[in-house]
């Protein structure tokens, strides 16, 4: 099997683990769940750029996944004290 | 050699990738579904981010993919914890087969530790006037 394939593959698989996320994005009972389900989706995204530039053979989108894990971190940790209800008295 | 690591990365890394997935769909508790991306996207992101590496054997794709991989072990973590911990304090709700929770007395023995403060404020007004003067 060729890198190529595989690699195609994988963003088939990826896509579908985005779906499984957005489902528990849309039932999830709590907030934290969604917060959680978003997370695990900038994750799937990440990989699949990730999987796009190999595809490609070039350097140029992985900034993206630099951002994209930045940002997700910073995210995360805001919409925590969000809802903890610690950011704004 | 390097095409079939490739491949053996890329596959690793999409099956972590899918079970952190799978296990924030199915599990029963939030406290248990944050395990899943939390180890899973770790593994499988530092996966696919080597693939890349050994794929693109340029100095900055290398050099990228294993500033993105510190970054993404050292994050991943903190934050998850940080999420479960503010959903801790604001009591979302377990699964009804918990069986141990040690945080509650350690988070019950903090709050009254916090509490004690106050006394000590008395004394600090007691010598106010005394500034003051």
């Amino acid at each position: 099997m060729s890198v190529d394939l595989v690699a195609v593959i994988g963003l088939g698989v990826l896509g579908l683990s985005i779906a499984l996320c957005g489902v528990r994005a849309a039932i999830g009972p709590s907030l934290f769940d969604r917060a959680l389900a978003f997370d695990c989706i900038s994750y799937n995204f990440a990989g699949s750029i990730l999987l796009v530039s190999l595809l490609m053979r070039s350097a140029l989108y992985i900034e993206v996944v630099l951002v994209i894990a930045l940002f997700g971190f910073i995210a995360t940790i805001t919409i925590a004290f969000y809802l903890e209800g610690t950011l704004v008295e | 050699m390097s095409e079939a690591v490739t491949s053996a990365l890329i596959g690793v890394g999409v099956f972590f990738l899918f079970v952190a997935s799978l296990g924030v769909l199915r599990l029963s508790d939030f406290y248990t579904r944050i395990h899943a991306p939390t180890k899973g996207a770790t593994l499988g992101l530092s996966s696919l981010l080597l693939a890349f590496a050994v794929a693109v054997p340029e100095t900055t794709a290398i050099t990228k993919a294993l500033l993105v991989l510190g970054l993404i072990a050292a994050t991943v973590p903190v934050g998850s914890h940080i999420l479960m911990r503010a959903a801790y304090r604001s009591n979302v709700p377990r699964a009804r087969e918990t069986k141990l929770d040690e945080y509650h007395e350690e988070l019950e023995r903090r709050r009254g530790r916090r509490e004690e403060p106050p006394e000590s404020t008395d004394v600090l007004e007691e010598q106010q006037p005394e500034r003051r003067l």
